[in-house]
This record gives C-alpha cells, structure tokens and sequence, in this order.
C-alpha cells in the first residue's frame, strides 16, 4: 500500500488538458460543490450561481494546459477562475439591479465574522488564517467581505461607512502585511 | 522599474486577485495581464495565497441541469443532442399548429405541464482519499441499471475487500458491493438501489473482509469518499 498512482486532481487536469472528457467528467463530480458554493456565497442567487460555475467549467476545458502546480492546487486554480467569473457576472447584474434589491436572495448560513476560524484546515489555510488574524479587525473584515461578497472599494467604503481612501489603504495595507506574514 | 512601481504592480494585482477592482479600473487591468506574462504571474501568486479562503465556504450542490449544459458548450459540433432536444422545433411547430385549435392547444398544453421537468438519468462521484486524492471513479447510468467503478487511484487493500457504499440522506449505508482496485468493474445495479438513487448524498469506500461487510454495513474503515452529483440528459 504504497504508490498512490496517478491519483491527484493534477493527474486529472493533465488528462483534461489532453482532451479527455471523462476526466473532465470526474472532475466536475470532485470540484462543483465546492466550486458552486464558492460562486453562491458571492452572488446569492442559484441561477447567477450557476451561470458563473458552467462559464468557470468551460474556462478550465479551454484551459487545462495552462495550469502549473506553482499557481497553487488544482482546486486554488479552479477556485480563482470561478471567483473572476462570479464577480464577473455580480457586476454584470448589479448595474440593472442595485444591491438592497437583489430578489430571491438565497438564505444561506452566515458564517459570522471569523468563518475562517474552523474551517481553514489544510496546512495552507491554516498559515493563511495564522497570518489574517494578525491583522487589525478592520482590515480583516474588509478582506473578508471583499472576497466572500465580491464587492468592489467604492461598496466597501459604503458598507464599512468608511470614506473610500481609507478603505483602500486598509485593504493595501492588510494584503502587504499577508504577503509578507506568508513569506512568499 | 523602480522598487515603488514594482510594489504598486504587485499590489494592483493583489486587488484584482481580490476582486476589488471595478469598472473601468478592472478593464483596464485585464487588456494589461493579456500581454504581460510577469503581470499574470503576481496575479496567480495572490491567487496562491488566498485561495485558502475558500475552504470557509460550505459547499452546494448545483442542479442536474448544469453538467449537461457545460458538457455541451464544450461540444464541437451538436451531434450529442439528445432525442428529446432534437424534438424539440418539431414539437414547438406542432403547438404552434396547435393553437388554431384550442382543444388540442388545452391537451398540448396539458402534456408539457405533467411532463417531468428534469429527468435524472445518470449520477456520478469522484471518491477522494484523506488527503483529497482522487482515488476511485463511478458512474451510473440509471436508466439502463448500470454502474461502473473506475479505480483511478486506489491502493491495494492487502486481505481485505473494497465495498461501495450508497449515503442517503436519512437512514443506514447501502452496499454497492465489492470491487477490485485494480480494474475498472461494470454491472447492472439492483432496481431497489437505483431507486434508492435520487436519496444519495455521497459514496464512500470501506475496507471489509474478503467477500464483503458481514453485517450489512460498513464495519471497517471508511477510506475514500465523495458527493453524488445527479446529471440529467
């Protein structure tokens, strides 16, 4: 029982990137419900949701080639292709519909202010939640709307009731402090 | 470049990582990365670096529909369209001649509203090991009754047996039955098990004495294990 074979996400993108469609089946079956619930914490709605997740999906078909194991896990890689597609879509559909009026929200469970806390539990989440929770409290939470909610620096500054310069050096601040916090 | 400008490059493409970035600022950033390979390079560092957030995120489980769209946006050409889809414009120039009737209009009308909405025909799962290793592959096709276990990754199990398991959402484990590591098994699915399906919520590996669990149910270790995702033609 040694030799785990050809058996990681990245054996699986590799056979994508050579055009193998079960593969590619197998692995949306491994990657879309954490993929899709990385897409409706952004936009709260199924249907933006699922725009976004099968636009990600033919995003990595057309690009498996271009995944490198220095751009992170398979699964990270996959995960920034369907955040640019989300907030793609977020900000698409946010011109026509404002904010406060976004109908049929989802309810989904609110993982409060530290959702990192519990659940950031691979060797690399646990560095990375190491390193946010040096951070002050306002920035932290700038981050964290940022990236769960997809909102841009003008909304930060509205949600925050903070003026907009400020929120923008927050949020620089607090991501030159992660990278070198992360060393790399 | 100077020391100020290479640190405001890395942390343009932090906020673009970040998703910050808005309107005519983010535009302008993407036209940037498409011809500058050093830009896209600090972008998938940020990516690196903050893509462990998303492990906070709980997942969900998109409708059966999505994976038959995805699958064909990725076709060449339309020659996997289903019998249904190829109905299609046939059945809406029979309504559209329909409608100078109303009766029939009523009856068509009828037709496609007890029409089930989605058929669920197939399932599938991708079982990972511990350590989020793909190990085993498993298709099934429910209309024919069949399923197939793939081993893509799994380790021999010494002297036990691999056993599939079924989770529903309620109640006790079914066993799939046992399968080699080491090659790809089809064979038809009991009817009661197919229609046990649409409760599935994950498949899982245990490792169990020769022939299988005893008992029943799973006894040993569960050693590989994923969500069943629905597919629909």
């Amino acid at each position: 029982m040694d030799t785990p074979g050809p058996s990681s996400l990245e054996a699986l993108i590799a056979a994508v990137a050579r055009g193998r469609r079960d593969a590619f089946a197998a692995l949306y079956a491994a990657t879309s419900p954490q993929l899709f619930g990385v897409a409706l914490r952004i936009l709260k709605r199924r249907d933006w949701a699922e725009e976004a997740l099968q636009d990600a999906y033919v995003s990595v078909w057309r690009r498996a080639g271009d995944y490198r194991p220095v751009k992170g896990s398979v699964l990270t890689w996959m995960v920034s292709i369907v955040r640019y597609r989300a907030i793609d879509v977020l900000r698409r559909n946010r011109m026509t519909v404002p904010l406060e009026e976004t109908p049929e929200r989802e309810t989904w469970r609110d993982p409060g202010p530290s959702p990192f806390e519990a659940t950031l539990a691979s060797a690399e989440g646990r560095r990375l939640r190491a390193c946010l929770e040096t951070l002050d409290d306002k920035s932290r939470t700038a981050i964290m709307l940022a990236y769960f909610e997809g909102l841009t620096h003008e909304e930060l500054a509205a949600r925050l009731a903070a003026p907009l310069g400020t929120v923008k050096s927050w949020i620089r601040r607090a991501l030159a402090k992660l990278k070198d916090c992360l060393g790399s | 470049m100077t020391t100020d400008e290479r640190e405001e490059r890395d942390l343009k493409a932090a906020e673009y990582a970040l998703g910050t970035l808005a309107g005519a600022e983010r535009e302008r950033f993407e036209r940037a990365l498409a011809d500058d390979a050093e830009l896209r390079d600090l972008v998938d560092a940020w990516n690196r670096r903050l893509g462990p957030l998303a492990e906070a995120v709980p997942p969900a489980v998109p409708s059966p529909e999505l994976w038959p769209r995805i699958e064909a946006a990725i076709s060449p050409a339309p020659e996997a369209r289903s019998p249904a889809a190829a109905l299609l414009p046939r059945l809406r120039r029979w309504r559209f001649a329909a409608l100078a009737s109303g009766a029939l209009a009523a009856g068509l009308a009828l037709y496609i509203a007890l029409a089930p909405r989605v058929e669920r025909t197939g399932y599938m799962a991708l079982l990972n090991d511990a350590q989020a290793r793909p190990a085993v592959a498993v298709t099934i096709d429910a209309t024919a009754a069949r399923i197939t276990v793939g081993p893509i990754g799994a380790l021999a199990p010494g002297d036990k047996a691999l056993e599939l398991w079924l989770l529903p959402k309620e109640g006790k484990p079914r066993s799939l039955g046992v399968f080699p590591h080491d090659q790809r098994l089809a064979r038809a699915l009991p009817a009661p098990l197919a229609a046990a399906l649409p409760q599935g919520t994950a498949l899982a590996v245990s490792l169990e004495p020769p022939g299988g669990s005893p008992t029943g149910l799973p006894t040993g270790p569960v050693i590989y294990s994923g969500p069943l995702v629905a597919l629909a033609r």
